[in-house]
């Protein structure tokens, strides 16, 4: 039995079809990330997890037991909200209290548990703060610290980190995740940033057009994203059709890819993904090592980011395609012809 | 607080506070003098009697309880309603809110003949109940009673809490109530621990209003209360009028304002606690619509609700002045168009609606050129002087009409001042009901900005002027034109100084309904009917016009 | 951009409004203009005023200033500097107050003498009658005629137990036709017994409202839903009710009860105000007034009787307004003395 089961979530927003029959299921301190763009309804399946929106079908199970008539104040989920939400009328240790007051814990049981959870977040000194006065990223701690209190079972997280600046974020994400760790916290997070879903997650659904595209760990998702519009959603733009010739090639506008098992059928159309860093360019008109793949094409940028050179390729089929070549190779100018060579690990065929 | 900006704060009062000088305390100060200090001789005499009875505590006790009463009690129907204004988006409801506000406009007269039409002894619904279950005397008897007061309070005021309290949950981000759900409050727990102290102010300031209006209720008292009923407002206009009783009259009305500046200054300092600072939200994200059953159970719900409870006395005058003798026809408002007795003070319904709307538009240009500096004035905390300031402001409102009114009288007769046969005074006088409305409107929004928006502003380089209309103006917009309506409502319904100061050639429409009403004939009711009627359409036209105004190219904020 | 454009609209639109409201005065340069303070109820016809105007070279200019009691109050306020030259509406119950404040000037006007001797209460003319009415008792005819009952003739009749809970009356704290039909039972009944009559009167549950307006539109079954076909009103309110009605009727659905000393006799005064810069004009209304062009327009602008005993009345007015047969008439200056006390006995009688 699953600690948290999603079975067949269908929900609109008058006749906008919202979730699309959505089933997922999760293990206790597992953390999943349910990642998509916006408007694909992760955060209408957040809410209808917490019980804030009533799905027209399917069903909500915890431990085995229904939640459908079970209202949002009895499920005891933590949820931190997009803006935190945070009760503009209540100090810092007035917000992180109040789920404990719901409980009707003891004063002295309060006072401990707040405190617990300021240290916990690395707010100690701020508790009599106003929270109009506090900058974004203690906002962010304090709805953490507020969600955490009243020992929930489960944790929901919109976008913990959607309205804080990018260096913020970063700093701010490695510690969600050690607090998450920590205590062993079984979460959800809703977001539309993949490099935040790949480094907090254990596994990551893929949320499109509300529907669940695919739903794996960080490294198979990447490595086999199910669908051309999961892959772009990661960031893995280089997508070219095909048409599957052999058990281990097929036939695309650069040329006959030698791909072994690919596993589709004879004549099938296929989209081929390839990677944009396993690629290493060869200037010369040497072939590569057998079993390596060899594109042709003319640089069109290139573009130094630091720890890589981010190179946009033209190939004689008119593809652009786009590679990242470690820093310490010789970057190619402008208007250079290449030739790149890929391994075949490098490609995925897709339907 | 450096130099200039107490330079600037006194700028900014400094106009307000010459017109409270000028048309306010100027002649309530020598109408006071008049009564208490006959021939310049100090003589407490009326005081003293004030307190040696009691029947004046008396008085201000039955004010006072049964304003605070009928203040909880519209607090109490309006509250859902606004939830529902403030959180969903629906066809028809600007128009359906700020039509919420034609009873405001009604004389009480015909207020009191729309609710005895419905629920007199051979109203509707007792006619109804008597032909349905067999009645032998009608069920509801409610005519003269404390009931009727209420209801007619609830039926005046339920506007005034609806849009204020409405337009200021609007701004509040609904996730703050779900929040608390998730944190495991019950839904009437997260409502008592977060939504309604956040909601404070603008509960607070709403009801103020309500309180301050129904504790000077006047017309009210007296037709739907009968005469066993009397507030302070109705004893000082016996005193006043009937007995010419000016030394008891005077120090009624000093009791009225001295109670209601303790009152207020108590109020002051409980809204200062009650001031909650967040970052308003655009209704974008705190409104939404209608999707499921429930939602459109409880908005049509609400909506037919409102319409049977405020609409059908204002239908019922609208059937009455369509229901002829001969049946159903016009003729009443034809009549409006001739004058049939050719006198002098015939005035044409289209040239009554011109004074009327005319006297509304200049009250509500002044009323916001008062009420806007007041407010900005009054947001920004200055201790001691915010805390006695404030209730000054609100006085006007609560300061009985016939005494102001006789304090023009004696006060505005001499040049420069001698404006007593001038076409301004009636705006003037209206300005001083009307721009309280502005300041309350305005008030609990400017004063929830946290103080990081306008710094964020600073920071961006706007000088402190600059911020202002940049990012405070935008966002007070609304509450603004909230307040417009209500300087625009409180003018076209203003009866009991209006009959004091308009002149005869120049009446407003319900100066024109209550000359129609002063004479038997049916005739004469049923162009009252009609005029009540127009009066009514030309409101919601009004509105409709001021919506437009609110909503221009950019939207709302 | 738009929001400031609209905004300008406002404010023309308002200024607009304004003018399109200001009153033209366009002669007012040239020719003197005589301010006439007057209560609510006073109404003229065009002609007739035309006329006055043209032939004497005056305009006037009318003040409405509230009822008759808030009107006066307000000249009497004013006395310092007067807001009017001559004032109409005081009546005999307010009269006392008015010559006690001292505001009015004498003017002995050669028309007194075509009017009714008996309505002279001022020997020293500061104030002249104008007109006279008689507030009494009104019935729904119609009501009587279904209930098969009799129509009360006094005022003992009222306290009978047939006629229980049929009465609305006025509140002669805050009333004229209420406190004139108080005086009508101090009058009747005497200063001993009206109290008796009230308290009677207050067993066989009469109602009291706080103006006439609500009296006779809310309470009274012949105009509205109230229940009550019994109502203090004047004696020429049937004549009005044929007047304005949309067919006029043969007989008036309401009438009043004029038997003996069940009214009391109204009389409306006008003066001239002390401190007056132009009194020769003054004079000029006031004769003006008391004169038969304009006392022949009061039946049907006032539906009040005219003072001048030359004046002829309208059909309407002949056909369906009576005058009662033995009206009850105090002396003012009794009034003015005695009528706090009456209406503080009558308070306690009736409302406590």
């Amino acid at each position: 039995m699953a600690f948290l089961e999603i079975k067949g979530i269908f929900k609109s927003f008058g006749s906008t079809p919202v979730l699309r029959g959505v089933s997922l299921a999760m293990e206790e301190t597992q953390i999943l990330c349910i990642l998509g763009p916006s408007g694909s309804g992760k955060t209408t399946l957040l809410r209808v997890i917490a019980g804030l929106e009533h799905p027209e079908q399917g069903s909500v199970l915890f431990k085995g037991r229904d939640l459908r008539n079970t209202r949002p104040h009895l499920r005891r989920f933590g949820m931190m909200f997009q803006e935190y939400a945070l009760f503009p009328h209540l100090d810092v240790s007035g917000n992180i209290a109040f789920g404990l007051h719901m409980l009707g814990l003891s004063r002295s049981e309060i006072a401990k548990r707040t405190g617990e959870m300021l240290s916990l977040v690395g707010l100690q000194g701020l508790s009599g703060r106003n929270v109009s006065e506090l900058s974004g990223g203690e906002r962010q701690r304090v709805a953490l610290a507020r969600s955490l209190a009243p020992y929930p079972r489960l944790l929901l997280l919109d976008e913990p980190l959607g309205s804080l600046d990018r260096g913020l974020r970063e700093k701010l994400l490695g510690d969600l995740r050690k607090i998450l760790r920590r205590i062993g916290m079984t979460t959800i997070v809703v977001t539309h940033d993949q490099a935040e879903a790949f480094a907090i997650a254990d596994t990551i659904a893929v949320m499109d057009q509300g529907e669940i595209a695919q739903m794996d760990t960080p490294e198979n998702l990447y490595r086999q994203p199910a669908n051309p519009e999961v892959a772009r959603f990661l960031g893995l733009v280089n997508l070219v059709r095909g048409r599957v010739e052999t058990g281990s090639s097929i036939a695309t506008p650069l040329g006959l890819l030698h791909v072994p098992a690919h596993g589709h059928e004879r004549g099938e159309e296929v989209t081929v993904l390839i990677r944009p860093d396993a690629v290493v360019i060869c200037e010369n008109d040497e072939s590569g090592p057998t079993g390596m793949i060899t594109i042709e094409g003319i640089v069109h940028d290139c573009l130094f980011k630091g720890r890589s050179y981010h190179v946009e390729v033209i190939t004689t089929g008119s593809q652009a395609l786009f590679f990242d070549l470690p820093q310490n190779t010789l970057a190619p100018s402008v208007g250079d012809r290449v030739r790149l060579l890929l391994s075949p690990g490098a490609i995925t065929v897709m339907p | 607080m450096r130099p200039s900006g107490n330079r600037a704060a006194i700028l900014l009062v400094a106009l307000p506070l010459a017109f409270l000088g000028v048309f306010y305390f100027y002649p309530l100060f020598e109408i006071f003098s008049l009564g208490l200090a006959p021939g310049g001789q100090w003589d407490p005499g009326a005081i003293a009697d004030l307190f040696s009875t009691g029947s004046s505590l008396r008085i201000l006790w039955f004010t006072a309880w049964q304003a605070a009463l009928s203040t909880v009690l519209t607090l109490v129907l309006a509250l859902p309603a606004a939830y529902v204004f403030a959180r969903y988006r629906f066809p028809g409801k600007s128009l359906i809110q700020s039509c919420t506000a034609i009873p405001f406009v009604l004389p009480s007269v015909v207020v009191a003949a729309a609710f005895s039409a419905l629920l007199g002894a051979r109203g509707l619904l007792n006619e109804w109940l008597m032909g349905m279950w067999g009645f032998s005397s009608p069920p509801i008897q409610i005519e003269q009673s404390l009931v009727s007061i209420l209801m007619a309070h609830v039926f005046y005021n339920f506007t005034v809490i609806l849009r204020i309290v409405g337009n200021f949950w609007s701004r509040i981000h609904p996730d703050l109530s779900h929040a608390a759900l998730v944190l495991g409050a019950s839904p009437w727990k997260a409502f008592w621990k977060v939504t309604f102290p956040v909601l404070r102010p603008g509960i607070m300031a709403a009801s103020l209003l309500v309180f301050i209006f129904c504790f000077s209720s006047f017309g009210v008292i007296l037709i739907l209360g009968g005469p066993r009923y009397a507030t302070i407002e109705v004893a000082i206009y016996r005193q006043a009028v009937h007995l010419f009783n000016l030394p008891m009259a005077a120090a009624l009305s000093l009791l009225q304002i001295c109670f209601m500046f303790a009152f207020m200054w108590v109020y002051t300092r409980l809204q200062r606690s009650a001031t909650v600072a967040f970052t308003p939200e655009s209704l974008k994200t705190t409104q939404r619509d209608i999707v499921t059953n429930t939602d459109r159970l409880v908005v049509w719900g609400t909506v037919f609700l409102l319409l049977l409870f405020l609409g059908s006395p204002l239908l019922a005058l609208v059937v009455r002045s369509l229901s002829t003798g001969s049946g159903v026809s016009l003729l009443y408002y034809r009549a409006l168009f001739e004058n049939a007795g050719q006198s002098v003070f015939y005035i044409p319904p289209a040239a009554a609606i011109g004074y009327s709307v005319g006297f509304a538009l200049v009250t509500l240009v002044m009323s916001l050129c008062i009420g806007l500096p007041v407010a900005i004035f009054l947001s920004r905390d200055r201790g001691l002087a915010t805390s006695l300031l404030d209730p000054l402001f609100m006085l006007p409102l609560a300061t009985s009409a016939v005494t102001l009114g006789f304090g023009y009288i004696v006060a505005l007769d001499e040049p420069p001042l001698n404006l007593r046969a001038s076409l301004i005074i009636v705006p003037l006088a209206h300005t001083l009901v009307a721009y309280p409305f502005v300041v309350r409107s305005i008030l609990p929004g400017l004063r929830s900005v946290p103080a990081h928006i306008r710094e964020s502003a600073l920071l961006l380089g706007a000088a402190p002027g600059k911020v202002w209309w940049k990012v405070v103006a935008p966002m007070m917009r609304r509450s603004l034109a909230v307040g417009a309506v209500f300087a625009f409502t409180v003018s076209i319904g203003e009866f009991g100084a209006t009959i004091f100061l308009a002149r005869p050639e120049v009446p407003t429409v319900p100066l024109a309904i209550y000359r129609f009403l002063g004479l038997p004939g049916a005739m004469n009711y049923g162009q009252a009917m009609a005029m009540s009627t127009i009066l009514m359409l030309v409101t919601a036209a009004g509105f409709l016009f001021l919506e437009k105004l609110r909503t221009g190219p950019e939207g709302e904020f | 951009m738009m929001k400031y454009k609209a905004a300008l609209l406002f404010v023309l639109l308002a200024a607009v409004c304004l003018l399109a409201g200001c009153p033209k005065n366009d002669a007012a340069g040239e020719v003197p203009v005589v301010r006439v303070m007057v209560h609510d109820s006073f109404s003229i016809g065009v002609e007739v005023l035309e006329r006055f105007e043209k032939g004497h070279g005056i305009r006037l200019l009318f003040l409405k200033s509230g009822d008759a009691g808030a009107a006066l109050n307000q000249a009497i306020l004013s006395k310092a500097h007067p807001l009017a030259d001559v004032f109409y509406g005081v009546d005999n119950t307010f009269m006392s107050r008015a010559l006690g404040a001292d505001i009015f000037v004498p003017y002995s006007s050669p028309l007194l003498a075509s009017i009714d001797e008996s309505l002279v209460l001022d020997k020293t003319h500061r104030l002249v009658p104008v007109d006279y009415g008689d507030v009494c008792v009104n019935y729904d005819r119609a009501w009587f005629d279904r209930e098969g009952l009799p129509v009360p003739q006094s005022l003992d009749d009222l306290v009978r137990p047939e006629y229980a809970g049929l009465l609305v009356v006025e509140n002669p704290a805050t009333s004229s036709p209420g406190l004139a039909f108080l005086l009508a039972t101090v009058g009747t009944c005497g200063e001993d017994g009206f109290v008796k009559f009230w308290q009677a009167l207050k067993k066989n549950r009469v109602l009291v409202t706080d103006g006439w307006e609500d009296a006779y539109w809310g309470k009274f079954s012949a105009t509205s839903k109230g229940g009550r076909p019994l109502v203090v009103s004047y004696s020429a309110s049937p004549a009005a009710e044929v007047y304005f009605a949309e067919h006029p009727p043969e007989t008036a659905p309401t009438a009043a009860m004029t038997g003996s000393g069940t009214a009391f006799r109204q009389i409306e005064f006008a003066g001239i105000l002390k401190g007056s810069k132009q009194p020769e004009s003054a004079r000029k209304v006031i004769d003006f007034l008391l004169d038969t062009p304009f006392q022949q327009e009061i039946p049907l602008k006032m539906f009040m009787f005219p003072a001048n005993k030359n004046a002829r009345l309208p059909e309407v007015f002949i056909e369906h307004a009576r005058l009662a047969s033995r009206p009850v008439i105090l002396d003012p200056e009794v009034i003015a003395q005695r009528r706090d006390a009456w209406i503080r006995a009558w308070t306690e009688t009736v409302l406590q």
